[in-house]
């Protein structure tokens, strides 16, 4: 296990995660892994508001607000931000320390992490790859009703346009989300599992993840069924030779990944770390190669 | 075992003989039955007791018999297209109605069989009469001279034309139309063709269509050949053949007809059956052969008449004429006794995949047996007593056969077109069919990603549906047939099926899927009822029938059931067995557009694939660097389609399958969107590395170490800010490049004095040209400025600007060096890089962007020290002249006012502007800061700029200095009104006090010199 415990940020204000419209994954990022200790506001101001007599602050204002809002950093004095040290999987790229973030929220600030388990818990013929943002909007109204809000096509769009960066789903056309998280978490959160837990059990990996970080599986009951989008991301990797999946004959503790020709799948083995653009976070696309 | 690439157990020659199209066999009963198929399902749309029904071909020859011996004329029509076994069918009421089959109770009939390859005049008067003992002396046409008969005929029209001809005067045409050679050339062409037996190639009419409308057009488009020429064309040529019959000497056919078959009758006691096998084949004079044949009146005989479909309504009008008020197939329908059709749509009825399979092993028998050759039993059971074919091959062959790109289904396409070139081939007989162009293609059954190209053709024609185990989609290939062509594979395991071991191979699911059905029309392992046989029997014999039920109640399978709608559905697999080929070997790609198609819209998905810019900005739109060459986003299928310049390369590759089968999906949708099934996720992978990758080498050609066109150490992020640099620097002096510069976008109408570089330099300097260039790109730098460096509207992305922008600030001059060098030659298609917010309006080129800031880097650092001094000179001089860092306002106030009180005193003219500047120096209210003047008069004194970027700040400095200081009037005034008064002062003193006071006293003492004058001169 990892070897700090989970800190709530001491004050912070209870807006909906969701309705952080316009703060995204990028600016979530950039601040916050810019953050080195106790820093001013003014600092961090001047290093991300784009100089203007009139200059706006807002946008990095409500970012800061955010990163308060899930632990990611604290706010001593109204002058000061300082991240929240010692953390839960500090050694872990940023990414999956957000989910696992939004996975600590508590009462109705759960709902980041809901939304993302309403998407996957589904019934076998109702799985799907790219799921339209109007439907996610019209189940999460139906599935997910007991928040002190109305669920809208914005919260939605704010939850993906903070979850894409972080390799969570994708999203095709502002319309879609694609149902699966990317190689490089996948990869990345497997490895971790493997190195805590030094165990290479397939369903104890997605126990674990599901734990922490997200839902994996669309039927967790009885032997789980990995939802169709996190095993369209292992037949990736699969393809890729990245990842393995083994059925022993006496294996017990299994799960169902319905991209594999085996029914059951109870261990995972994983390869080097692909190169490939696609085993890069999102926000890592870019190759900028200062001199 | 053999395999067939050693020697063929079969000879050739027997090959040929049995599996030719006159069929040779038919010529000998014992032959002919050996390899019959029996045809029993005959569409009879009426016989005297059968309507609407299918019926065998011994009902058909009941029907045909059922009638007393002197009954009158009765007619049969048998329609069928090319190859579907009229003649066969013909050929067996021949042998039935001969006695020579097993038909009862046709000892009273004569068959007079007209075969299809004999169809001239001399051919059916001789088979009429030859049972008779008869040799009736026909003049052979062959052995006339074309000439003379041509001159004969043309004698016989003018002499006897015949009404219709008489009127339209049939001269014009005999003389204008030069009608006598173009008869003796046709007739020569029918006596060619008469003699090469192959009456098929040539026309038998001796006046075509083509030849009358060459003749009546020779008559002029307003004659009454070209009015009415439909009928007297018609009215001609039965001239013409008339006189023809006559001169060959069977103008009499008809009672020549009626006389022979009366005969029959009478002496034998026999009724005849004239059996024509394919009226389309008669040759010159069918239309009169026809029409006596049907018009006979009173005559006893019956008369089968085949004719092939194709044989169009106007061939049959044009043979049999106008029959009054209705049209010739009527006429000859409603006189027949019976019509049946042998095919439908290029099919044959009476045989299915199934009879198909009894058709060839009926036909192989007889081969093998004639032969000699020794196929051990183990190989025919392996193969299914068909070797070297199996069932499946057969039936799949079958249900793809085609002739000239159509389906069609006949005994003859199948038998000639596929049997026989396998027989005669060295190649394995599943690379012969795969290659042959009168079998459909077939997409392979096995997992095209798992398995060998000759592994996939074999099991395409050998493989069987997995019946035996449930839920099985897995294709069975018996392991005889393997080892028979020397496959040694395992598959995925073996099933047993009544003591055959067949190897399991895994199923193509892409394709079912792509095709959207799997192909219930192959063949299954177990048989299902319709498809068993017992195949190491022998061939069955004419008394094995089926009944009409067993034949008619084979479902039809959904490859069977395609109609023209479902053209898309032939069309996609055809553009799989394309993929699928190229996948494997990179060779030819016919089809390569739909994987191309498909590959750019997954790219286009989820990325702006061309551009190069921040990918996470959200700023819509934000400018970048597209790559535009193309009209779509670049694709390269490797080997058969790849582009020029940048692309994103889709390599061939087994390995590829899976994921190309997916872009492929996509490229065969409609709409060009993903279908459910895809694995979206693999997709986007896909698209992300192939995107990146793209992005990479473009961003490469830019900025390679090696073949970039900046050099190393400078990269395009820094090329923007160093633009953006350079526009600030020249439009407001700015040298320190810190983050608000960087976002600096004002412009230079925002500054509050005149253009220094203007100023200074002249029009044609290349300084200002350059400039004007670079100002020309202001958008561009500060949309790329705003694209790559903000992640929002108000939001900088920090961790790319600080570096790029802390190396420039901290030496820019390294930078302007490197821009200075920038070579946009070295891009490979300069075109193809464009500035824009999005791929359609990026029309500015990065050629240009790149070339007005090396430009004007290059003319930047040509700007020297000696250039701002010959600016500053005019303005220096008399700051330089009568300037002291020690004076005070107050001084220079005196010093003004006693000047201009000189002037007053030499009587000299001020100058407006003097007087202006004298007011400003006495004005409170004007700020006259000689402190900072005297700062900022040194440093264009003594020019101590160390960069390019300097010199531009000093003129801007020394402009607005000029501008705002009025101390450089004060001096400028002082320095004009000395020169104004120089000629009253002698003095070579630079210093202004004393001049002033030399003047002063000077003044004075002139004052004093005029008080004088005056005073004498009033005295």
């Amino acid at each position: 296990m990892t070897k700090y415990e989970y800190t709530y940020a001491e004050v912070k204000s209870d807006r909906d995660l969701a309705s952080y419209q316009g703060v995204r994954g990028a600016e979530v990022k950039a601040i916050a892994t810019n953050l080195q200790g106790s820093t001013p506001i003014s600092q961090v101001h001047r290093n991300f508001v784009r100089p203007a007599d009139d200059a706006n602050t807002s946008s990095v204002d409500n970012t800061l607000q955010f990163l308060q809002a899930i632990d990611v950093i604290e706010r001593p004095t109204d002058r000061i931000v300082e991240p929240i040290d010692a953390q839960p999987f500090a050694e872990y790229p940023f990414e999956i320390r957000i989910l696992h973030h939004l996975k600590q929220q508590q009462n109705a600030q759960d709902h980041f992490a809901r939304i993302q388990e309403v998407m996957v818990r589904r019934d076998r013929e109702k799985e799907v790859r790219l799921y339209d943002k109007a439907n996610l909007k019209e189940d999460l109204e139906r599935e997910a009703d007991d928040y002190p809000f109305d669920w809208t096509i914005q919260k939605v769009e704010t939850w993906y346009n903070l979850m894409a960066p972080m390799g969570l789903i994708s999203v095709k056309d502002n319309q879609e989300v694609g149902t699966s998280p990317s190689p490089a978490l996948v990869y990345d959160l497997l490895d971790g599992f493997e190195r805590e837990q030094e165990s290479n059990s397939l369903r104890e990996a997605l126990d674990w993840i599901e734990e922490r970080f997200f839902a994996c599986y669309a039927s967790p009951g009885g032997i789980p069924r990995v939802h169709l989008g996190m095993s369209d991301t292992m037949k990736t990797m699969l393809h890729d030779g990245s990842l393995s999946l083994m059925s022993p004959s006496d294996a017990t503790y299994e799960v169902e990944v319905p991209a594999t020709k085996s029914e059951r799948v109870s261990r995972f083995e994983l390869s080097e770390r692909p190169s490939k653009p696609s085993y890069r976070y999102p926000l890592e696309y870019d190759e900028v190669v200062m001199a | 075992m053999s395999t067939p690439l050693d020697a063929r157990p079969w000879n050739d020659e027997v090959v040929r003989t049995y599996l030719t199209a006159t069929a040779q066999q038919k010529d000998d009963p014992q032959r002919f039955y050996d390899t019959h198929l029996d045809i029993d399902r005959i569409y009879a749309k009426f016989l005297p007791r059968y309507q609407d029904t299918f019926v065998t071909q011994e009902q058909f020859r009941d029907e045909l018999i059922d009638s007393p011996i002197d009954a009158d004329i009765r007619t049969f029509i048998v329609r069928g297209e090319t190859g579907s076994g009229k003649s066969q069918l013909c050929q067996w009421l021949d042998y039935e109605l001969d006695g020579k089959g097993e038909s009862e109770g046709v000892e009273d009939r004569i068959p007079l069989h007209i075969k299809a390859n004999q169809t001239n005049i001399e051919h059916i008067i001789s088979t009429l009469a030859e049972p008779l003992g008869e040799d009736p002396e026909i003049r052979q046409v062959t052995e006339l001279d074309a000439e003379k008969v041509a001159e004969a005929i043309i004698t016989n029209l003018e002499a006897n034309p015949g009404k219709q001809l008489a009127e339209a005067n049939i001269d014009r045409i005999i003389q204008e139309g030069d009608l006598q050679s173009m008869l003796a050339s046709n007739i020569e062409a029918y006596q060619a063709g008469l003699e090469s037996g192959d009456e098929t190639e040539f026309d038998p009419n001796l006046i075509s269509k083509a030849d009358y409308r060459d003749i009546a057009l020779m008559l002029g488009t307003d004659s009454v050949f070209h009015e009415n020429s439909e009928v007297l064309r018609q009215a001609l040529r039965d001239e013409i053949h008339r006189h023809f019959s006559h001169i060959i000497g069977v103008d009499d056919f008809q009672g020549q007809l009626r006389e022979y078959t009366q005969r029959y009758v009478d002496e034998l006691d026999k009724r005849p059956v004239i059996i024509c096998e394919d009226v389309t084949t008669f040759s010159v004079l069918k239309e009169q052969l026809l029409d006596q044949i049907i018009q006979v009146e009173s005559a006893t005989y019956d008369i089968v008449l085949g004719y092939t479909t194709g044989f169009e309504q106007d061939d049959l009008q044009d043979a049999l004429g106008n029959r009054g008020e209705e049209d010739a197939l009527t006429y000859l329908q409603d006189r027949s006794e019976g019509y049946l059709s042998l095919t439908q749509d290029g099919v044959a009825y009476f045989l299915n995949n199934t009879l198909s399979v009894d058709l060839v092993q009926k036909y192989m028998n007889v081969i093998k047996r004639e032969s000699g050759a020794e196929i051990d039993n183990a190989t025919e059971a392996v193969f299914d007593s068909l070797y070297p074919f199996n069932r499946a091959f057969i039936q799949m062959a079958y249900d793809r056969l085609l002739e000239d790109g159509s389906p069609r289904r006949t005994p003859r396409v199948l038998l000639q077109k596929v049997v026989r070139r396998v027989l005669l081939s060295d190649d394995p007989p599943y690379e012969v069919v795969d290659k042959n162009p009168n079998v459909d293609d077939q997409v392979t059954p096995i997992d095209p990603s798992s398995y060998s190209n000759p592994l996939q053709k074999l099991a395409t024609w050998y493989g069987y549906r997995d019946e035996v185990r449930e839920d099985s989609s897995d294709i069975l290939i018996h392991r005889g047939v393997l080892e028979t062509f020397g496959f040694e594979e395992d598959g995925e395991g073996t099933v047993s099926h009544t003591g055959d071991e067949y190897v399991v191979f895994s199923s193509n699911e892409a394709a079912t899927r792509i095709l959207g059905e799997t192909d219930d029309s192959r063949p299954t392992i177990p048989p299902t009822e319709d498809e068993k046989h017992e195949t190491d029997d022998p061939p069955r014999g004419r008394t094995d029938k089926k009944t009409e039920t067993e034949t008619t109640t084979k479902t039809k399978t959904k490859r069977e059931q395609r109609t023209d709608d479902d053209e898309d559905t032939d069309r996609r697999e055809d553009q799989l067995n394309d993929f699928f080929e190229w996948v494997e070997t990179g060779d030819s790609y016919p089809s390569s557009g739909v994987l191309r198609s498909g590959a750019e819209s997954v790219l286009d998905m989820w990325h702006d694939p061309t551009k190069l810019g921040n990918t996470n900005s959200s700023r819509d739109p934000a400018a970048g660097i597209y790559y535009t060459r193309g009209s779509e986003v670049p694709v390269s299928i490797e080997g058969p389609d790849e582009r020029e310049g940048l692309s994103v390369m889709v390599p061939f590759g087994k390995e590829y399958t899976d994921l190309y089968l997916e872009l492929l999906e996509v490229g065969m949708s409609e709409d060009d969107e993903l279908p459910e099934t895809a694995t979206v996720e693999q997709l986007r992978s896909w698209a992300t590395d192939s995107v990146i990758e793209f992005r990479k080498k473009m961003r490469a050609e830019i900025e390679d170490d090696e073949d970039g066109c900046l050099l190393p150490g400078l990269t395009i992020e820094h090329t923007i800010l160093l633009g953006k640099l350079l526009l600030l620097n020249a439009e407001f002096g700015t040298t320190e490049f810190d983050r608000e510069a960087v976002f600096d976008h004002r412009f230079p109408k925002e500054r509050t004095y005149e253009s220094p570089i203007r100023k200074a330099l002249p029009d044609e300097s290349g300084l200002r040209s350059t400039l004007g260039a670079l100002q020309d790109r202001r958008k561009e730098i500060n949309g790329l400025v705003d694209g790559f460096f903000l992640l929002k509207k108000n939001l900088v992305d920090y961790d790319r600007l600080a570096p790029a922008r802390a190396d420039i600030a901290a030496d820019p001059e390294k930078y302007l060096g490197l821009a200075q060098q920038i070579d946009t030659e070295k891009l490979d298609f300069p075109s193809a890089y464009n500035i824009g917010t999005t791929r359609r309006n990026a029309e500015t080129s990065v050629e240009s962007f790149l070339n007005a800031i090396s430009d004007y880097a290059i003319e930047l650092s040509r700007l020297s020290d000696d250039d701002l001094e010959s600016y500053f000179e005019s303005a220096l001089e008399p700051v330089q002249r009568w300037h002291e860092p020690s004076h005070r306002v107050d001084e220079l106030e005196e010093m003004l006012d006693t000047l201009m009180d000189c002037l007053g005193t030499f009587g000299e003219t001020k100058l407006e502007r003097w007087e202006n500047v004298q007011n400003q120096l006495s004005d409170d209210e004007t700020s006259i800061d000689l402190a900072a003047f005297n700062e900022t008069v040194s440093s264009f004194d003594e020019l101590e700029v160390n960069s390019p970027l300097e010199r531009i700040e000093l003129l801007h400095e020394f402009q607005t200095s000029n501008e705002n200081h009025t101390a450089w009037e004060v001096y400028q005034t002082f320095d004009e009104i000395i020169e104004s008064l120089s000629q009253f002062s002698v003095s070579e003193s630079g210093d202004l006090k004393s001049q002033i006071q030399e003047l002063s006293e000077l003044a004075e003492y002139e004052s004093s010199r005029s008080d004088v004058i005056e005073a004498v001169n009033t005295y």
